[in-house]
């Protein structure tokens, strides 16, 4: 689709039809600003607005107990927000017939955050080719070894563990969370710098093969941790060894959950 | 970890392995009365498999200085795939570990069968030499002891 | 009666002050920027604090972590055999938090008082001076502020011991409020010119309000919320609520704590039992041991955040609610979620 008012005729004729319980998109706020809504009511989806600050990934409500109360559910999606529904099919936690995407062509100028600088899904369907140069990760990669440590271990302890990481991921799926188990408890849940380091590292390496570059997490962070630079690292590994983008087909297997004989193990004696 | 300096450092190694091949072969090694480096301890699991990730990041939580992880060659596998998915995950382990700035020096994948007890004795000599030589993990001890601070 | 103790100071004067007290070996804490982030730091050189910056942006989290820290033991463990901790309290300056924050301490204080004496926020409160900057700067109040709609004053005073206020473009006005900021002006003062004058924060009141663009009142709300329990428009408001704790982790008065053993790290049978920060938001803040949970979905959770700070406070401890208005929660919220707007549009007063 190529505008809101098509996406509003779609949500419409979705709801009426009863073909949907409801419609989840983007509100308009006073000003400027745009929050998620969730629309049952045929009545109200002239609420549904597409314009600049669209940021949020809204396919994390797909897994909330309240929302999937309404049964069969549509949902606006840029492109990013199309892999992350998608990535959702792909392991098993929605089944595609119980959602309707409406898909949004986004320019990504309008939203303006650091992480539409890589975007490579403007257009849900057509992904580009290549992931844009990442300078963030480059810087990364040049620094020694130590100095890479620091940086992050920097980073972390400033983690005060209000997990809005978690909550805003709608990868973060599990019903309970490894940082909440205490029987044995694998991760302090202190914020402290152990606690901290294991809890953010814990976090980026479960969500290998999911992670779709939303950038959420670093935009939630309220005190700026650059979750979406390990992220997308992971993410651009993830593409270079099993040539998998999270989210592009919902048929594929994620990378973690399957082999290959002649996988690479060069980093094995 | 302050260390003096005539005192020579020891390095704590973990080694998570497999039941069926790598522990049974580092039996061998014993039987054998091969000799190797007494700064290995060993914790047996079913399979590589069965090898979270966790169980590395605790290790060093709680003081290791170096890990191995090993288990059946591919192909081997007593549960047929687990080495091929433990491949898989060690992979991406060892790059975010990387990214993250740990020295990936201090960790080693391996596949040592239930017959290599000389390779398993001559692994964990290279390992604990490797880390002898690499010292104190000390900026992940660091979050530790700061952690153990944790008073403002 | 004695007139008002307030004195016009430079610019200069106030470097040297800052300097004096660190000159003094006071622990000094003030806003300073990390990164993108302004939160309150140990200060160890007096440039490190930047006035037009603390007077223009408010911290991301707010300073009731100096008394509540995000974490901290209340006990040791070695084996069997169990210490008290004395938290540590060096004699420390807080410098340049707003009236908002230093009126949120005053209500924090009575429930760390009202059964139980918590020492340790109690011994860090009587070890703190607090010096608050009015929020007299044309970029002080910004559009989610509403201390006024809660019983707040942009100028207001309680809760400080020194009051800063912006007098023209270069000087400051200096406001002694209480015996504790008299000391610490006295043992501070050399080098620093001061100048007696009959002025207040106050007086810049009227033209401060102006600049609020949340009036409402929202101080008899708690007679309202009752009613509104269960009311499906509250739902509406907080339905996207998706369960992280950055409203009450930001917030200057939100005060819920978690207990756990932690043991420590690489050793057998010694540990710490540690006070962590905990926030109503969580799931599993109400999840029982058997598995059910009172607050079961989201906006249950959300609506006990509104109700605590709106309703239950005031009926407990005074007239007064839990929230100040600082407008952390709406700044930091990942949903834009929002206290004044939920309850306002809620309560049929009008949307702001």
């Amino acid at each position: 689709m190529n505008s809101i008012h098509e996406v509003r005729e779609e949500a419409r004729k979705l709801l009426e039809e009863k073909r949907v319980g409801m419609v989840i998109g983007y509100g308009k706020g006073k000003g400027k600003k745009n929050y998620p809504i969730f629309i049952t009511d045929p009545q109200k989806v002239e609420e549904l607005h597409f314009e600049s600050d669209c940021f949020y990934n809204l396919a994390v409500y797909l897994r909330k107990p309240e929302v999937c109360s309404h049964g069969k559910l549509a949902i606006v999606v840029k492109g990013c927000d199309a892999r992350s529904v998608r990535g959702l099919f792909s392991e098993n936690q929605l089944k595609s017939e119980e959602v309707v995407m409406l898909e949004l062509k986004c320019d990504a100028k309008g939203i303006g955050r650091d992480k539409c600088t890589t975007c490579r899904v403007k257009n849900p369907l057509t992904p580009e080719e290549k992931n844009p140069i990442d300078g963030e990760i480059a810087k990364i990669l040049a620094m020694p070894m130590e100095e890479r440590f620091r940086f992050f271990a920097e980073e972390f302890k400033r983690c005060i563990r209000c997990y809005a990481c978690r909550q805003i991921c709608p990868h973060c799926f599990c019903k309970t969370c490894i940082v909440e188990k205490s029987e044995p408890q694998w991760i302090s849940s202190t914020p402290s710098p152990l606690g901290n380091w294991s809890w953010n590292f814990t976090r980026a390496f479960h969500l290998i093969g999911r992670c779709v570059e939303c950038g959420e997490c670093a935009r939630a962070c309220p005190v700026g941790i650059r979750l979406d630079i390990l992220n997308r690292y992971l993410a651009k590994s993830v593409e270079e060894k099993y040539q998998f983008i999270a989210g592009m087909d919902e048929k594929a297997a994620p990378p973690l959950t399957t082999y290959k004989q002649n996988d690479n193990q060069d980093f094995i004696r | 970890m302050s260390m003096n300096m005539n005192m020579k450092f020891e390095p704590k190694i973990m080694a998570f392995v497999c039941q069926w091949c790598t522990y049974t072969g580092a039996d061998l090694a014993g039987t054998s009365r091969m000799q190797y480096s007494p700064y290995v301890k060993i914790i047996k699991l079913p399979c590589t498999g069965r090898i979270d990730v966790q169980f590395i990041v605790k290790a060093f939580e709680e003081g290791a200085d170096g890990v191995i992880v090993s288990g059946c060659h591919p192909g081997d596998c007593h549960y047929t795939s687990g080495n091929y998915y433990a491949r898989r995950r060690f992979e991406m382990f060892h790059e975010l570990m990387s990214f993250v700035g740990v020295d990936m020096r201090r960790i080693q994948f391996a596949w040592v069968s239930a017959a290599e007890g000389r390779k398993w004795a001559e692994l964990v000599n290279e390992v604990s030499k490797r880390v002898e030589e690499l010292g104190p993990f000390n900026v992940f001890h660091a979050l530790r002891e700061q952690a153990n601070e944790l008073n403002p | 009666m004695k007139s008002y103790n307030s004195s016009i100071v430079t610019k200069q004067g106030l470097k040297q002050l800052i300097e004096n007290i660190l000159a003094h070996k006071y622990r000094l804490l003030a806003p300073k920027k990390s990164g993108e982030q302004l939160s309150f730091e140990t200060i160890l050189r007096a440039e490190e604090v930047v006035l037009n910056q603390l007077l223009r942006t408010m911290t991301t989290l707010s300073p009731k972590e100096v008394f509540f820290p995000r974490t901290e033991p209340v006990l040791r463990y070695t084996g069997q055999e169990m210490h008290d901790v004395e938290p540590p309290t060096p004699e420390t300056v807080l410098f340049g938090i707003r009236p908002c924050d230093a009126r949120g301490l005053e209500l924090l204080d009575k429930v760390f008082t009202w059964d139980y004496n918590d020492k340790f926020y109690l011994k860090r409160r009587e070890a703190t001076t607090i010096v608050t900057f009015a929020c007299s700067d044309q970029a002080s109040v910004d559009e989610h502020c509403f201390c006024l709609g809660v019983g707040g004053d942009p100028t207001a005073s309680s809760g400080s011991d020194l009051l800063l206020s912006t007098n023209g473009d270069d000087a400051f006005l200096l406001e002694v409020i209480t015996e504790k900021g008299e000391r610490l002006l006295n043992s501070c003062k050399e080098g620093v010119e001061l100048q007696a004058s009959d002025k207040r924060a106050a007086d810049q009141l009227e033209a401060i309000k102006d600049r609020f663009v949340r009036k409402q009142d929202l101080t008899e709300v708690r007679h309202k919320m009752p009613e509104y329990f269960d009311s499906d428009q509250l739902v509406q408001e907080t339905y996207r609520c998706l369960g992280c704790g950055i409203c009450a982790m930001s917030c200057p008065t939100c005060h819920c704590f978690d207990i756990v053993d932690e043991p420590k790290a690489g050793t057998l049978g010694e540990g710490a039992r540690v006070k962590n920060w905990d926030a109503c938001s969580f799931a599993l803040f109400t999840k029982h041991a058997g598995g059910h949970n009172p607050r079961e979905l989201q906006c249950q959770r959300c609506r006990q955040r509104y109700f605590h700070k709106l309703a239950y406070y005031p009926q407990k401890f005074s007239e007064e609610s839990l929230c100040v208005g600082c407008g952390r929660c709406s700044r930091s919220c990942p949903v834009g979620l929002d206290i004044y707007q939920a309850v306002t549009h809620v309560l049929g007063k009008g949307r702001a």
